[in-house]
C-alpha cells in the first residue's frame, strides 16, 4: 500500500532521517516509535509531502509520490496531530467538514457524512455549532480524527494524536477510536512516543533511534525477540508491563482450555483477544489464577526465545 | 460656557464644521483606502522575503519618526498645495502599522492549524484565504485602527497645505488665540477618531460572521467619504491663499471682502512660510502677505494697492515687563535707541538677506548691527555678544521671538544688542507660536522682551473688549500706540515702548507675469476680474 524507499532527510547538516525503507500493507496499523526527536515525525510527513525528503521514494498504491500534486495526495490521507489543529474561527460542523467542502461535495453527502461521524465517535448534536474552544480537550481530539475520517481515505496519519489529553480521556478515545470498524480496512500510521500506547495500538512497530529505523515487527517480536541492543534496552524501563501488554492469551499455552476462538470467552471467563495485562487485571484477587496465568505467560516468554543475545534469532 | 452658548456657538459655525469634517474625513478615508489597498498586498507579498520586508517597515519607520509637519513640507514640492500633498503624508503614516500588523498577525497564527490545514490538502491560496487572513483578522484590524487614528490626528495638520479639514480651526483659533475655535476643530476631531476607531471594531467583530456584508458595507462608506469632497474641478474663478489668522480674525477676511463689496471668495488657508513659495509656483493666484517679508521682493511679487485703505497699521515695537527696567536700570535707554531703527526697507532687505540669500539670522542680525550700532554712538562688540552666546550662566532676561523669518531676525538683534554692549547676558527663545503665546509666556514671566505688533497685540489682548471706537483707533498709528501704552501698563504692567519704525501690515500680492492682473494695480479693480468670471 505504502512504501518507503530509502528515506533519507537532511536539515542543513543535520541529518533527521537516515536511510529508511519500510513496507505498509493494506489495513496495517503502523506505529513510529521512538524517543523524541528521532525522526518519526519527518518521516511520518514526508509520506504526505507536507516535508520533501532529501532523496529516496515514497510509493503510494503503486505510484511514486513525487509525481503526484501534493495537495491531491493530502486529500486521500486523513491527517491528526497533537491537539488536533481544528480551525479556532470556524464551527465544529465547519472543522469536520473541512476535506469534504474541499473535495466539493454536496451538501446532501455532508450531512450523510456527519450523521455517520455522530454515531461512530460519539458527537453531540450540540457541539456542531460551537466553535473549538469551547469544547474540552477530549471533545476537540475527537472533532479532529472525525476530521481526518470523514473523508474516507485510505490513509490516516497522526502525530501524538492522543499526548495532549489527560491519562483517563487519552485511553477511553484512543481505544474508541482502535476500534472503529471504518478504520479496519485503513492504513493507520501514528507518530508516537509513549510506548503502552504503541503496544496497544500497532499491528506492528517501527521502532527508530535518531535517524533509522532499528527494528519492525509486531509489539511482541519487538519485546520477544529484539533485533539489537537498542530495542532490548528501549522497553527495560518497564518490561513486565509491556511484555504483559504485548502477549495475548490465544498465544499463551494454558493449562485449563485453551482459547478457541478470539472473542470466545476462555476459561478465564475472557476473551481469547485480551492481553495478559488486561487478564492480570480481570482476575484481580485469585492468586491460583494470576499464577495460572503467570506460569503460562513464562512458558510463552521461554518459547519465543526471548533473552537471547540481540540481534540473535529473525523474528518469527 | 454655557450649553446655550455652546449651542450658539455650534449653530453659527455649522456649515463650515459640516464642510471641515467631510474634509478631514475624506482625506483619512483616502489615505487609509490606499494604505490597506498597498500595505496590505505588499505585507502579504513580503512575508517570505525577510530582506525585503525589513527594507520596507525600515522606511515606513523612519517615515513615522519624521515630524508631521517636516514630513507635509518635504512633500509639498512634490505635489503641490492641497490634498494630494495631505493624502500623501497620511498615507506614508498609515503604511507603518497597516504592514506591520498584516505581517505580525499572518506569522502569529498558530502554527498547529496551519500544518494541519495544509496536511488535509489546502493549497496555498485556499490556506491563505481560509485559514491565515481570517486568524490574522484581529491583528490586522487593530493596525488599520491604529492607523486611522494617527490619520485623523495628523489629518488636522493639512490645514497648514491648504488641504482642509479641523485643522482649520485648530490653526485659526491658534493664530487669533480664540480657544473656543480652537476646540471647534480639536473636539470633533476627537470625536472623529473615537468613532472610527470604534466603527472598524465593529466591522471586526461582524467580519468573520458576514464578510460580504461588512467588506460591502465598509467599501460604500469609504467610497462614499471618498466621495463627499472629491466634486468635479469647477474651472474656478481666483484661488486666494489666506493665512489662518487673517481668516479668522475680525479685521481680516470677512471685513476686508465687505469694504471692498466683494463675493465670497475661494481660497486656500496657509502657512505664512508656504504661503509666497505657493504663490511662486502658481498654486495660488493672489496672497494675502505681510509687507516687511523678504521674499515678496524675492520672488517680484507685486503689491497691490490698498486703495480704501482698510489694512489697519502693525507697527512693529518692543514689548516687556515693566519690572525689567525696574531689575535693569540701564536696559531702557539702550532699546530706546532702537526707536525708528528699522524703516520698511531695512526691515526688508534683512528679510530678504534671510529668505533670499540663506544667511542664518543671526548673521543678518550682527550684519544689521555693525552698521547701524556705531552711528546710533553705541559701543558694540561682535566678539562680546558671540562670546556670551552660549554662555551657560543663567541669563539676565529672556527675549522672546515669534516664529517667522523677522522674529527670528529681531530676537537675534535684540539678543546680541545686550550682549555686545552691556555686561548682561540675554537668552534669545525663539519660535514661539504667535501673540497669544508670547503674551501669556509675558505675563508668566517666562520672558522678559518681545518684538510685537500693535495690531496683532490689539486684536489678540482686547479682542473681547474691541468696539467700534478701538477698531477706529486701528487705523491712525499715534492713536492706537498711545492707547496700547497706556491700557497695557494699567491693566498688565507690560512696557508697549515706541514704534521701531516700520509698518508690516497685509498686503495683496500678484505675480509679477501674471497676465490676467496685467492692468490691474488696486484691490478694488479686482472686483471687476472676480465677478467676471
Amino acid at each position: 500500500m505504502i512504501e518507503a524507499r530509502h528515506l533519507r532527510k537532511q536539515f542543513g547538516s543535520r541529518v533527521a532521517v537516515h536511510d529508511v525503507s519500510l513496507q505498509i500493507a493494506a489495513g496495517e496499523k503502523l506505529v513510529l516509535l521512538g524517543p523524541s526527536g528521532c525522526g518519526k515525525t519527518t518521516f511520518l510527513r514526508m509520506l504526505n509531502r507536507l516535508v520533501e525528503p532529501t532523496s529516496g521514494e515514497v510509493w503510494f498504491d503503486g505510484v511514486n509520490i513525487a509525481g503526484m500534486n501534493p495537495v491531491e495526495l493530502r486529500r486521500r490521507m486523513g491527517f491528526v496531530i497533537q491537539g488536533a489543529g481544528l480551525l479556532p474561527h470556524r464551527t465544529v460542523r465547519e472543522n469536520i467538514l473541512t476535506v469534504p467542502r474541499l473535495l466539493g461535495w454536496s451538501d446532501e453527502k455532508c450531512d450523510d457524512a456527519l450523521f455517520v461521524m455522530k454515531a461512530l465517535l460519539w458527537l453531540f448534536d450540540d457541539w456542531f455549532d460551537a466553535f473549538p474552544h469551547e469544547l474540552s480537550t477530549g471533545q476537540r481530539q475527537r472533532v479532529g480524527l472525525a476530521r481526518a475520517i470523514i473523508a474516507d481515505p485510505a490513509v490516516v496519519l497522526m502525530d501524538e494524536p492522543f499526548s495532549a489529553l489527560d491519562p483517563v480521556t487519552r485511553l477511553q478515545v484512543r481505544r474508541e477510536f482502535r476500534a472503529l470498524w471504518t478504520l479496519h480496512d485503513k492504513v493507520v500510521i501514528m507518530v508516537t512516543h509513549d510506548i503502552s500506547e504503541a503496544i496497544e495500538f500497532a499491528d506492528r512497530i517501527a521502532l527508530m533511534s535518531p535517524g533509522r529505523i532499528e527494528q519492525v515487527g509486531t509489539p511482541a517480536q519487538l519485546l520477544f525477540q529484539p533485533q539489537n541492543e537498542f530495542v532490548q534496552k528501549f522497553f527495560d524501563g518497564a518490561r513486565l508491563h509491556y511484555e504483559w501488554q504485548a502477549a495475548r492469551l490465544r498465544d499463551l499455552a494454558l493449562p485449563f482450555d485453551p482459547a478457541r476462538g478470539d472473542e470466545q470467552p476462555s476459561k478465564f471467563g475472557l476473551p481469547a483477544s485480551h492481553t495478559v495485562a488486561e487478564a492480570m487485571t480481570a482476575i484481580g484477587h485469585d492468586r491460583a489464577r494470576a499464577a495460572q496465568l503467570a506460569d503460562a505467560f513464562q512458558t510463552f516468554k521461554a518459547g519465543t526465545g526471548a533473552g537471547a543475545s540481540p540481534g540473535g534469532r529473525p523474528p518469527a | 460656557m454655557n450649553l446655550e452658548a455652546i449651542r450658539t456657538f455650534l449653530l453659527a459655525h455649522r456649515a463650515d464644521l459640516a464642510t471641515r469634517i467631510s474634509e478631514h474625513l475624506n482625506l483619512v478615508a483616502l489615505a487609509l483606502l490606499a494604505a490597506a489597498a498597498i500595505g496590505l498586498p505588499l505585507a502579504v507579498a513580503l512575508r517570505y522575503r525577510r530582506g525585503a520586508a525589513t527594507v520596507f517597515l525600515g522606511f515606513a519607520g523612519v517615515v513615522q519618526t519624521v515630524p508631521s509637519l517636516a514630513l507635509l513640507s518635504v512633500m509639498l514640492p512634490l505635489f503641490g498645495l492641497g490634498r494630494e500633498t495631505a493624502v500623501v503624508a497620511l498615507f506614508l503614516y498609515a503604511l507603518l502599522p497597516v504592514m506591520r500588523n498584516t505581517l505580525v498577525g499572518l506569522d502569529g497564527v498558530d502554527a498547529g492549524v496551519v500544518d494541519t490545514a495544509r496536511g488535509m490538502g489546502m493549497n496555498g491560496f485556499q490556506l491563505f484565504w481560509t485559514v491565515e487572513l481570517p486568524l490574522a483578522l484581529p491583528t490586522i484590524f487593530a493596525g488599520l485602527r491604529t492607523a486611522a487614528v494617527i490619520s485623523v490626528g495628523i489629518a488636522t495638520l493639512s490645514a497648514l497645505v491648504g488641504a482642509g479639514g479641523l485643522g482649520v480651526f485648530i490653526f485659526r483659533g491658534i493664530a487669533t488665540s480664540q480657544p473656543a475655535i480652537i476646540f471647534l476643530g480639536a473636539v470633533p476631531a476627537a470625536l472623529l477618531a473615537l468613532g472610527l476607531d470604534g466603527a472598524l471594531g465593529l466591522a471586526q467583530h461582524f467580519m468573520l460572521r458576514y464578510p460580504r456584508r461588512v467588506t460591502a458595507i465598509g467599501g460604500l462608506v469609504l467610497v462614499g467619504c471618498v466621495l463627499s469632497v472629491w466634486r468635479p474641478g469647477t474651472e474656478a474663478p481666483l484661488l486666494f491663499g489666506f493665512t489662518s489668522g487673517f481668516v479668522q480674525r475680525t479685521d481680516g477676511y470677512e471685513a476686508w471682502r465687505k469694504d471692498y463689496g466683494l463675493p465670497a471668495l475661494r481660497y486656500n488657508e496657509l502657512n505664512p512660510s508656504l504661503l509666497y513659495d505657493a504663490l511662486h509656483r502658481g498654486e495660488i493666484d493672489v496672497a494675502c502677505g505681510y509687507s516687511t517679508d523678504g521674499k515678496i521682493s524675492a520672488f517680484g511679487f507685486r503689491s497691490l494697492v490698498d486703495d480704501r485703505n482698510f489694512f489697519p497699521h502693525y507697527d512693529a515695537a518692543l514689548l516687556s515687563r515693566s519690572q525689567l527696567f525696574e531689575r535693569i536700570p540701564g536696559l531702557r535707554p539702550l532699546l530706546d535707541k532702537l526707536t525708528g531703527a528699522l524703516s520698511e526697507q531695512t526691515m526688508r532687505q534683512l528679510n530678504l538677506r534671510v529668505d533670499q540669500d540663506g544667511v542664518t539670522p543671526d548673521v543678518a542680525a550682527t550684519e544689521f548691527l555693525r552698521s547701524w550700532a556705531p552711528g546710533a554712538g553705541i559701543e558694540w562688540e561682535a566678539d562680546r555678544a558671540r562670546a556670551k552666546r552660549f554662555d551657560l550662566d543663567a541669563p539676565d532676561l529672556v527675549i522672546g521671538a515669534m516664529n517667522t523669518t523677522e522674529q527670528y531676525i529681531l530676537g537675534n538683534i535684540l539678543e546680541q544688542l545686550i550682549d555686545g554692549a552691556t555686561a548682561w547676558n540675554a537668552e534669545l527663545k525663539s519660535g514661539l507660536g504667535g501673540t497669544a503665546i508670547c503674551f501669556e509666556a509675558l505675563q508668566r514671566g517666562n520672558i522678559d522682551l518681545c518684538p510685537e505688533y500693535a495690531g496683532s497685540l490689539t486684536m489678540t489682548v482686547f479682542s473681547n473688549s474691541l468696539d467700534s471706537d478701538l477698531l477706529g483707533h486701528l487705523s491712525d498709528t499715534g492713536q492706537l500706540n498711545g492707547w496700547l501704552t497706556a491700557e497695557l501698563a494699567h491693566r498688565y504692567s507690560l512696557v508697549w515702548m515706541a514704534p521701531l519704525g516700520y509698518n508690516r501690515s497685509y498686503t495683496l500680492l500678484v505675480r509679477q507675469d501674471d497676465s490676467r492682473f496685467a492692468r490691474i494695480t488696486t484691490i478694488s479693480e479686482l472686483k471687476p476680474l472676480i465677478e467676471s468670471q
